[in-house]
């Protein structure tokens, strides 16, 4: 069994990376492989379970992400700002991981999907995420801080108010962005959705 | 797009989402204004929020809604001949006539000097002697007194020759400063202004009607004809006072004109309140302009009246006006329910002392709307309103049971004369009842929210409304919070001066920065038997302290001196110059001989209490000292500065001219504000403008340049600007800009209790040697704590994280299940004894995959504790083991007792349920659900004979088994196509078994018919924002908690489906509640990070706390 990375270790990136800087980048940037392979470790196991058994647990990135919060920060006290950076890694990862798993799935070829708050729980569908993805990226292109807090969000699972102390704005900043970066991905995914089927009927 | 392009996109798109999507057109017309291209990406963006349905894209005109009133003063027409032009009245030459109103003709006419243009109101014919006469003048004089944006001015009124062709005549004239603008409505109307703005309009004219309120001038006859807005949009109040002048002026004519007077009154009446429709003229005061400008209000925003008395005689009208309730601004118009209502009907209120009380209240609670803050009217009207419906509907009923029977023979219907009564009275009874029991929830909640706003003012008196016999734990509970805390004083209206307070004498010195006073608050001042003592230095005073023993007193003064003073003469003992003002506090060595002060950047002066001789200058900081505090034996000292520095020095034995280097400096905050020892001298506690608090170890930072603090607490929103030790050292008081004290347990760092009173930036902390705290706030009130270390729900943790937990239906003990997440541990179940904390048994169990919830018997004597394919059964008085329940193969979900706990049911992802006989672990029946899903949700009915099962995933359905039906019989299939269930991990049957309660995986309360029905949703409640892992249903059935995963815990009350409280101390999943079966004491266990449980107890129903507002010694 692989040597999981102590508490100690993650939480020292954490701090660093909460203190800001260039090392507080690099820290941030040490972080996001080890959250990925704890993510990866967990995901699998889940799944293996889901085939094996019929429970019918479904694979939720915001399970995901706190349960390997707890793994590898563990119960010790981390400043906020230090947590905010363990989810945006966690995000990060999970996105990825998600979409791997979707791209293995599949062809790439995205489709509408509704971005509403029941859904966050349960896993998309396969060419839905794909979808997100390639919106996401436009997103991060054209506002930096949406897509900030639709990582969060949306593949952490942080709520308005845990959103908002991540990034340093206030609740109702959180909310008009997520309200508005909602709209603009599901616009973006309609415009390729509609692009690609032009594409497929000459 | 460029930046400012698509900023302009959000900004719309923003505006626009969280209205109703019918209001989208119009917001777009306003904003987009003629940029198509813009409206139509902002309409496409608005196209993909929420459902996405399409929107209606007609270019709707805002405010065409708003409708044409009745007719003013058309229809009477003065038969007065207009004045030729030209002519001279008094100063004035006439130039043009602008009009003709009740009484008089208007013109526009010029003055020669000053030179300005004016209105001049000439009042008709005759008028009687001369004492009217002078009165007349006597009042124009205080009129043109007034003198305010918002009014139009009176510049002159008196008696002039007019000339109308036959020979002059003397009659009265008014002139007046002439506006160039339109009529309020009108200009509304003719700007398209929205509710917003018309809103501030009248936030205007309520300032300028308060101006003349305040002067004595109560204008008596408002209305939008008399308010005109000029070109810069400021609203203008005309004819203020005319009223009455014209009153006086015409007593007269009134009565030879009885005949036209009726049309006066018709373009008057609908403005005119229920005190004035009566013809009191005694009962008219400021309320009167108060409920005119309520219709003004009301008119504006809805076009109509709010009575429409254009068709009523004038009786009637009146009637009307005395007795009918107007229509409600939320039904002519959705958008303006909520407070906009609620504030024009405060305004319009019958009773003139259920209005505002000044025009100044009316324009306040306005601005508070507009500025999105809670508004004042609705802080003790609720109820009060509710009884006027409730007497309506009695009312009413009475009345169409009187109809009812006098349209039938007495005597054939003598008998049902009885049944018709009783029956309209149960229905408007009922009706009556379900507004009752919502507007308590609404109250309940509004209370909680006002205590977490820090307005424990507003939360009694919120609370002290509740009607008695709806009183529940809710209401209990936050009595107890709103009445726990301190016992406060109000010392000085608002100070931004300095503070003391000696704890030996309990004395409490007081001075501001405008005043050149300090006020000693001695106990008996503070308890209202005593004036305060009040010295007059000679100069201002910046800062001040009192002796720790009470008997002195140092003062730093405007004239660069320091003053030291017997307490409480005042007579001064010495008085030394010193070189600038001094930057931070005064501080007193514990002995009270030493005095640290700084007038010199970078420096501590320490002044010989004896004479006021420097006895030594501490340096070693690097900017301007702003704190320092002694520790408990007078020899060290820390001080900090604005940079953020820190130093610490051991005091020379003797005075010294040479400067005392420090043993260390460090850099600590980003301005340090404030500095204290713990009572033993081995902690030191800072704080600063970053909102941090740092406890150190006190040798640290000589041992090293880069102390690392032991705790860094950051529960702080804002800066902290005071910190204070308990004198047992068991915890750290500190507040700051949030006027909330947080008291922090210094061994940990954790915070324990919050303490909610004032109502701004705390200035002052000190704990008297008994332990209670003193706390002193700029809005001026003192407040001592005699509660701090006993928070209202302490955590109780046991070590380890816990997975899950279930509690004794009598609150007293809590079985938590820890350690099962593991790929290879352990898992143990504890028992711990509430609220000791104390460890009762620790049961080992085999791991478990999923943490699932162990479970009490309804008796709390046994619990089951699913592990694995195993249900482990506990004695839970003794904590230990009894036995196994084997016969799963795969992971068992719940395992839960019925009502005598003779029988045991579980459920398992085996995708069976097995019900087992208690005594001998034997299985006695296997139920096979009709799902591919193992089934999470377990439920035995309280008749005993049926048992509800839930999916334990997403979308399908509740199964109810019939026991006494036997195996065989499949279930009652209870679902909701085509979301089905939504997922119910946990099932509550209602006391009278009619009714299931659903929680689970999608967040909402679910309530369901176990009749067989074809639409068996009852209800939904929603409230959490993740799936819910716990409930518990109170003795009687009305109140629910749950748990979630959200991590707050949630009280509801299940008639009127309301959410009541939010628990929110746990920092993790909540994975257990409980409602105690006393119905005292609530039980929160928080899994995870968490891992605490925590009791919320309210005090018994028959005990009443008594509010207490003085402060006791």
């Amino acid at each position: 069994m692989s040597q999981a990375p102590n508490h100690h270790e993650v939480t020292q990136l954490l701090l660093a990376a909460g203190a800001g800087g260039t090392s507080g980048q690099q820290a941030a940037a040490e972080l996001l492989p080890l959250v990925y392979a704890e993510l990866r470790k967990l995901a699998a196991a889940r799944m293996a379970k889901e085939q094996g058994g019929g429970a019918g647990f479904t694979l939720q990135p915001t399970a995901l992400v706190h349960e390997a919060y707890m793994r590898l920060v563990g119960p010790g006290d981390v400043m906020w700002n230090g947590r905010g950076h363990f989810f945006g890694a966690a995000a990060l990862a999970m996105r990825r991981i998600l979409v791997e798993r979707a791209r293995s799935r599949m062809g790439a070829r995205g489709k509408r999907v509704d971005l509403e708050m029941q859904d966050l729980a349960a896993e998309p569908e396969a060419a839905d995420l794909i979808a997100v993805d390639d919106a996401l990226k436009k997103l991060e292109a054209h506002d930096k801080r949406k897509y900030d807090v639709v990582m969060l969000r949306y593949f952490a699972g942080l709520s308005i108010e845990d959103t908002a102390a991540a990034i340093g704005v206030s609740p109702a900043t959180v909310k008009t962005d997520w309200t508005f970066a909602r709209a603009w991905l599901k616009r973006e995914m309609s415009a390729a959705e509609s692009d690609s089927s032009t594409e497929e009927s000459p | 797009m460029s930046v400012d392009r698509s900023k302009r996109v959000e900004e719309i798109f923003t505006a626009a989402a969280d209205r109703d999507r019918s209001e989208w057109p119009a917001i777009l017309d306003k904003l987009c204004q003629n940029d198509e291209a813009l409206r139509a990406e902002v309409l496409g963006l608005l196209g993909f929020h929420g459902d996405g349905d399409d929107i209606l894209d007609s270019k709707g005109a805002p405010g065409k809604a708003l409708q044409t009133g009745l007719g003013l003063t058309g229809g009477f027409e003065t038969d007065e001949p207009a004045l030729p032009l030209d002519r001279m009245i008094g100063r004035y030459r006439v130039m043009d006539r602008l009009g003709a109103g009740g009484m008089g003709v208007v013109y526009l006419a010029e003055q020669e000097r000053p030179r300005r243009t004016v209105a001049l109101k000439i009042i008709r014919r005759g008028l009687g002697t001369s004492g009217l006469i002078r009165r007349f003048e006597h009042e124009a004089d205080i009129l043109g007194k007034l003198q305010h944006i918002g009014i139009a001015q009176i510049y002159e009124a008196g008696m002039a020759e007019v000339d109308m062709g036959g020979g002059g005549v003397r009659q009265p004239f008014i002139a007046m400063e002439y506006i160039r603008g339109k009529q309020l409505r009108e200009h509304a109307d003719l700007h398209r202004l929205d509710t917003r703005q018309r809103l501030e309009l009248i936030a205007k004219v309520c300032e300028a009607v308060h101006h003349a309120h305040q002067r004595g001038v109560i204008h008596r006859d408002l209305k939008p004809a008399n308010i005109l807005v000029d070109e810069s949009g400021q609203p203008k109040v005309l004819d203020f006072g005319v009223a009455r002048l014209q009153h006086q002026a015409y007593t007269e004519a009134r009565l030879t004109a009885q005949g036209t007077s009726v049309g006066q009154i018709i373009g008057t009446l609908p403005y005119m309140s229920p005190e004035q429709v009566d013809g009191n003229a005694a009962e008219v005061d400021v309320r009167t302009d108060v409920y005119a400008l309520g219709v003004v209000l009301y008119q504006l925003l809805t076009g109509r009246f709010p009575h429409d008395v254009s068709s009523r005689s004038v009786p009637e009208a009146a009637r009307i006006i005395r007795d009918e309730e107007p229509t409600k601004l939320g039904s002519i118009n959705r958008s303006l329910r909520g407070d906009i209502d609620v504030i024009t009907s405060t305004a319009l209120a019958k009773d003139k002392n259920r209005r505002y009380q000044s025009a100044r209240e009316m324009g306040d609670d306005i601005a508070r709307y507009l500025a999105g803050e809670p508004i004042q009217a609705r802080r003790d009207s609720a109820f009060y309103i509710l009884r006027r419906q409730i007497r309506r509907y009695k009312t009413a009923a009475a009345v169409a049971g009187v109809v009812l029977i006098s349209l039938a023979g007495f005597a054939i219907f003598a008998g049902y004369k009885y049944r018709v009564e009783q029956g309209l009275a149960n229905i408007a009874a009922h009706r009556a009842e379900d507004l009752r029991r919502g507007l308590y929830s609404r109250s309940i909640a509004f209370a909680e929210a006002s205590y977490l706003r820090n307005d424990v003012g507003r939360m009694r008196r919120v609370l002290d409304e509740c009607p008695a016999d709806l009183r529940g734990w809710e209401w209990r509970y936050l009595w107890k919070l709103a009445n726990a805390n301190a016992h406060s004083k109000q010392v000085e209206r608002r100070s931004w001066g300095s503070s003391s307070i000696c704890t030996k004498t309990g004395m409490v010195a007081v001075s501001t920065l405008l005043t050149s006073q300090i006020t000693l608050w001695t106990p008996a001042a503070l308890r209202g038997a005593a004036e305060p003592i009040v010295l007059g230095p000679k100069g201002k005073v910046a800062q001040m302290a009192l002796s720790p023993l009470g008997e002195t007193m140092l003062s730093s003064e405007s004239d660069l001196t320091v003053a030291y003073r017997k307490v409480p003469s005042g007579e001064e003992i010495w008085r030394k110059p010193i070189a600038s003002g001094v930057a931070g506090y005064i501080a007193f060595s514990p002995d009270g001989r030493s005095i640290a002060i700084s007038d010199t950047p970078k420096l501590v002066r320490i002044l010989d209490a004896s004479d006021g001789h420097t006895h030594a200058l501490l340096a070693g900081l690097k900017g301007v000292v702003s704190t320092y505090t002694f520790d408990h034996t007078g020899t060290r000292l820390v001080a900090g500065d604005v940079g953020g520095n820190l130093a610490i020095w051991n005091l020379p034995a003797q005075s010294t001219t040479q400067e005392v280097p420090a043993l260390a400096t460090w850099l600590a905050h980003d301005n340090t504000t404030c500095a204290a020892f713990s009572p033993d001298a081995t902690r030191l506690a800072t704080s600063g403008f970053d909102g941090v608090v740092r406890i150190w170890d006190a040798a640290a930072p000589v041992a090293s340049p880069t102390p690392t603090p032991l705790h860094t607490i950051r529960s702080h929103d804002n800066k902290v600007f005071c910190i204070a030790f308990s004198p047992d050292g068991k915890y750290l008081a500190s507040a700051g800009t949030e006027g909330v004290i947080q008291i922090h347990s210094p061994a940990d760092g954790s915070l324990v209790q919050r303490l909610f009173g004032h109502s701004e930036r705390l200035q002052k902390l000190v704990f008297f040697p008994d332990g209670r705290l003193f706390s002193y706030a700029l809005e001026g009130s003192v407040r001592i704590w005699d509660n701090v270390g006993q928070p209202e729900a302490p955590a109780i943790t046991t070590g380890g994280l816990f997975d899950s937990a279930a509690v004794h239906p009598g609150g007293k003990l809590a079985c938590v299940v820890t350690g099962n997440r593991g790929e290879k541990g352990q898992g143990e179940a504890r028992l711990i004894d509430l609220p000791t904390g104390a460890l009762r048994g620790r049961i080992p169990t085999p791991r478990s995959i999923q943490p699932v919830a162990p479970t009490f018997s309804r008796d709390g004597r046994l619990v089951a504790v699913p592990a694995g394919n195993l249900v482990v059964l506990i004695d839970a008085e003794k904590g230990t083991k009894l036995r196994e329940f084997q016969g799963h193969t795969s992971q068992v979900f719940r395992a839960i007792f019925n009502q005598d706990h003779t029988q045991l049911a579980s459920c398992s992802n085996d995708l069976t349920i097995r019900v087992w006989n208690v005594a001998d672990a034997t299985c006695t029946a296997t139920l096979t659900p009709p799902s591919k899903l193992g089934q999470a949700g377990l439920a035995w009915s309280n008749k005993g004979n049926r048992l509800a099962s839930g999916d334990s995933a997403g979308d399908n359905a509740i199964y109810i088994w019939d026991l006494d039906a036997g195996t065989a019989q499949p279930p009652q299939v209870i679902s909701n196509p085509p979301e089905g269930t939504g997922g119910a991990y946990y099932l509550n049957w209602s006391p009278d078994d009619s009714r299931i309660i659903a929680t689970g995986e999608n967040s909402l309360i679910t309530i369901w018919s176990t009749a067989p029905s074809s639409s068996p949703l009852l209800a939904t409640l929603a409230g959490h924002s993740g799936p819910i892992y716990s409930t518990s249903l109170s003795t009687d059935g009305r109140r629910m908690l749950t748990g979630g995963f959200d991590n707050s815990a949630r009280l509801w009350d299940l008639e009127t489906q309301t959410e009541l409280l939010t628990f929110r101390a746990h920092k993790g999943a909540v994975c257990a509640v409980c409602f105690s079966t006393s119905g005292d004491r609530v039980v929160t266990v928080g899994s995870g990070l968490d891992s605490t449980i925590r009791l919320w107890d309210a005090p018994p129903a028959q005990a009443a706390p008594v509010p207490q507002d003085s402060v006791p010694r």
